[in-house]
């Protein structure tokens, strides 16, 4: 199957350097990623806050740069070139905000919004165009009408309807779509991920699909990715192998922590006391998951572990496994 | 003085009661119904849950009870029973002093919940001096074995530290540290991990189980996450549009839901 | 071409419905700023219609009827050269704001492009610009005006130039921190997701989100623009005389302050009167605008 997004050991790291800070105390947020989307295949990148996977979502997508690295759409380099040449790109290559609030410009109604993604990519007339405004709000389940709303009147759960129908109205082939669910209401929540799965069904998309909530995962993506401390630490398809096999301790911790769905089903889990957040700066080679690991070895302090398939589709970067 | 009491309601465990409880929002040129003739009750050692969609009018009824209310908020009619004594019915000078005694909150965003420019350690013992008259040593003492209480390591140097330095969990738990420092009947969790990771979240919803087994607070859980409520709940209140639509054990609730927007909740759980 | 005047038509419509929403704020407002609104407008009403209102001809001369008191033909009766003070303080409103537009159009025109330049691009160009306007910043600015009109000829365009050069200054420096603000935002990430280039983000996201706020601080700034042209107009060093400018009928009445203090008392009033009413009108644009 062909390979739709690829990144090549991508490190993105915030902090600028001065005279005070020594070049070992670096943190990246992304520290050396070198992730396959392909096509037809979505990925699911899993990860808490601060595990970068947001930063490394805007990266796949072109809308940051990252420090070393780079990000290949269909082996075209799109990390480090310029708003111009990444232009005729954009049409395949979008974005779906997780701020639904923030990310439309008030001062410009949902059409126009919408018009602007098609204005820049095509030339249409004006007629074509509000036609296609119209087909893809009635697609994402909104009336052709709220085109001549602002956004600010809409509630969260449209806005974000608004924010996927402006994300797909060129039909991308890959979509990155950065915690869609996470600000909405439980009861949206399902709403949202079966459409995002209905549209990609029916359009033909590819999603890189980054959140925090596990449960999210099986509604839209067929491998799922787990992300800590700016490193992949396991990746397995969904196709081959069920949830439950997960090896990396990191995963298994995730899976236990998910609440039950009924009382029934209440775990009494041993739970983590308290989460030692020390950073652990790029220089030092170790697991970065050994301050919170129950199974922790000599060697995962002193031993980077690398990602390595234990079975068909599955990956896991730990010394224990 | 004599406040209206209910003797009934303090033999029964029964910490908070709240009946026919109605909260308009008086804005020029409308009057919005937030809560409508609501009807809970919070047993001690129990973890109650009010769920409610957002616009539910759920966290209004928590500002309520603490009496922390919006200004435009008019309760017009109802009673609260905290610890047997209706706080609708007191003057608001004795009010503060009361529901601080018997109550205490925490909030969603806990690093916005805690002043910047104050360390952990000063907070805390704002607190504790505002409630008694004891010296500075013995207050930073009570401080430090609060923060073990809450699980919170080395609390000597977390004293000193800002909330900016300190990660979501922590916050929260300083957050209820400050909350139950003298031992609440009441602690009123108002959304208290919908911004924490999952693994934090069960931290912090294994603190306030913690703290209802061993301290038997009463908990009033509010929330939109029907997995935390499966989780720990006992009680199970479900709001929506300023009413209580249904309510029950965590069980029956679960197993049995009877009004559609119930089972509309519970069909929307992933 | 019929098409295309309906839909011009149309557009206008649409525009100033947009903006009907922004008057039904303020004048839902404190009376106060209702007032304000009320009073600019009538003052650039009358600016406008100066010619048809004034009664007498401003720089007539006429040595027979000095310092009269007022009467039906000489409204506020006559100054010490005999010319009209009603007309002289109508057409005064008139070369008040005219002059004040431009300096603020010039402002607007330098510091505008500078702010945005240097919020969106940041790096070394932001840098060596924030130092460029440390240096303006830090000199005194009526002074520096002074300076620079007395160097080149008094007169109104030398002053409007002098002013322009040494306050626009401040307004680069806000705008450039309201556009770093804008930038930070997830539209403009939006927007680049959206294929935008860099001009269509500047002109279509930054600078029409902090329009508002610039047109806020313009309205502000009128009043203390009238003053300073008043100013220096006072001294001799922006219009001159015979023009009719609230300055110069200061500056003309100095010897009469004893006298004939109505001399005085009549512009003061116009210069105290517009800049309140420019000032409230602000502030109640800046209230409409934060809703």
């Amino acid at each position: 199957m062909e390979i739709l997004v690829e990144t090549l050991n991508i490190r993105k790291c915030y902090e600028k350097q001065n005279l005070f800070t020594k070049k070992g105390d670096q943190v990246s947020a992304v520290n050396g990623v070198s992730l396959k989307i392909q096509k037809g295949r979505s990925l699911g990148l899993v990860g808490e806050s601060g595990s970068g996977k947001s930063t490394l979502g805007r990266m796949m997508a072109g809308l940051e740069t990252p420090t070393e690295g780079q990000a290949l759409f269909r082996g075209r380099s799109i990390s480090n070139i310029s708003l111009r040449k990444m232009r005729p790109l954009r049409r395949n290559i979008q974005m779906v905000f997780q701020n639904s609030s923030s990310v439309f410009d008030a001062s410009y109604t949902v059409g126009e919004s919408i018009a602007e993604v098609i204005k820049n990519s095509e030339t249409v007339s004006k007629k074509e165009c509000s036609g296609k405004i119209e087909t893809i709000l009635e697609q994402v389940g909104l009336d052709a009408l709220y085109a001549q709303r602002n956004p600010k009147e809409l509630s969260g759960g449209q806005r974000q309807r608004a924010n996927i129908a402006r994300a797909l109205v060129l039909h991308p082939e890959f979509v990155v779509c950065d915690e869609p669910v996470s600000s909405l209401d439980y009861s949206l929540r399902k709403q949202i991920l079966t459409l995002l799965n209905d549209l990609r069904n029916k359009f033909g998309l590819t999603y890189l699909f980054i959140t925090h909530d596990l449960n999210c995962v099986p509604y839209v993506c067929d491998i799922m990715a787990i992300m800590y401390a700016g490193k992949i630490m396991e990746q397995i398809d969904l196709k081959d192998n069920s949830m439950q096999n997960v090896l990396h301790p990191y995963t298994s911790l995730l899976l236990s922590c998910i609440p039950a769905k009924v009382p029934a089903e209440r775990k009494k889990r041993a739970v983590e006391s308290i989460v030692d957040t020390t950073v652990i700066p790029d220089s030092k080679h170790c697991c970065r998951f050994f301050p919170r690991c129950p199974c922790c070895t000599e060697r995962c302090i002193n031993e980077e572990p690398l990602l390595k398939e234990v079975a068909s589709g599955h990956f896991v970067a730990c010394h224990i496994v | 003085m004599q406040y209206k009491t209910d003797r009934r309601v303090q033999s029964e465990n029964v910490i908070l009661d709240i009946r026919n409880l109605s909260l308009d929002y008086i804005m020029p040129g409308q009057n919005i119904h937030a809560v409508v003739d609501l009807n809970l009750v919070a047993r001690m050692g129990k973890i109650t849950a009010l769920i409610g969609e957002s616009g539910s009018g759920k966290s209004t009824v928590a500002l309520a009870i603490m009496g922390i209310q919006n200004r435009n908020a008019v309760i017009s009619s109802g009673e609260i029973y905290l610890a047997g004594t209706d706080i609708l019915s007191m003057p608001k000078k004795d009010l503060r002093s009361y529901i601080s005694n018997h109550a205490g909150i925490i909030f969603q965003d806990p690093v916005d919940s805690l002043n910047p420019l104050l360390t952990v350690g000063e907070q805390l013992m704002e607190t504790i001096l505002m409630h008694e008259k004891i010296t500075k040593k013995q207050a930073c003492a009570i401080a430090f074995n609060q923060l073990l209480a809450v699980s919170l390591p080395q609390p000597e140097e977390l004293m000193k530290k800002y909330p900016f330095m300190l990660s979501g969990g922590m916050c929260q738990r300083v957050t209820i540290a400050i909350a139950s420092v003298f031992h609440p009947l009441l602690l009123i969790a108002d959304e208290p991990t919908t911004a924490l990771d999952v693994t934090v979240q069960a931290q912090i919803l294994h603190q306030l189980d913690l703290m209802r087994k061993r301290d038997g607070t009463a908990i009033l859980l509010i929330t939109h996450d029907l997995g935390v409520v499966a989780e720990i709940a006992d009680y199970v209140y479900i709001m929506k549009d300023g009413h209580i639509v249904e309510s029950g054990t965590v069980d029956d609730i679960f197993c049995d839901p009877q009004h559609i927007h119930t089972r509309q909740l519970l069909a929307g759980m992933l | 071409m019929m098409q295309v005047k309906t839909q011009t038509i149309k557009r206008l419509n649409a525009w100033f419905r947009s903006y009907n929403g922004i008057i039904n704020r303020i004048l839902t407002q404190q009376k106060a700023v209702v007032f304000g609104f009320v009073l600019v407008a009538l003052i650039i009403a009358i600016a406008i219609a100066a010619s048809v209102i004034a009664p007498n001809d401003p720089l007539k001369v006429n040595m027979s009827m000095r310092l009269e008191g007022p009467g039906s033909l000489y409204w506020l009766g006559t100054d010490n050269l005999g010319r009209c003070i009603a007309s002289r303080l109508i057409w005064g409103a008139r070369m008040s704001l005219i002059y004040s537009l431009c300096i603020l159009g010039l402002m607007m025109v330098i510091s505008i492009p500078i702010g945005l330049l240097s919020g969106y691009a940041g790096g070394r160009i932001d840098t060596f610009i924030m130092r460029v306007i440390d240096i303006f910043l830090s000199l005194p600015t009526f002074l520096m005006a002074l300076a620079i009109v007395g160097m080149l000829e008094p007169g109104v365009k030398n002053m409007i130039i002098a002013m322009a050069s040494v306050w626009w200054a401040p307004y680069a420096r806000i705008i450039r921190g309201m556009a770093m603000q804008t930038k930070q935002q997830d539209f403009i990430l939006a927007a680049k997701a959206a294929a935008c280039t860099h001009t269509q983000i500047i002109f279509r996201h930054i600078l029409r989100n902090i329009a508002p706020p610039i047109i806020v601080m313009a309205t502000l700034e009128i009043g203390s623009i009238i003053l300073a042209i008043a100013s220096f107009s006072f001294i001799g060093l922006g219009a001159q005389p015979p023009t009719p400018e609230w300055g110069i009928m200061l500056s003309d009445s100095k010897e009469f302050m004893q006298t004939q203090p109505q001399l005085m008392i009549y512009p003061g009033i116009a210069i105290i009167i517009t800049v309140m009413a420019f000032n409230l009108l602000g502030e109640g644009l800046k209230n409409a605008i934060q809703d």
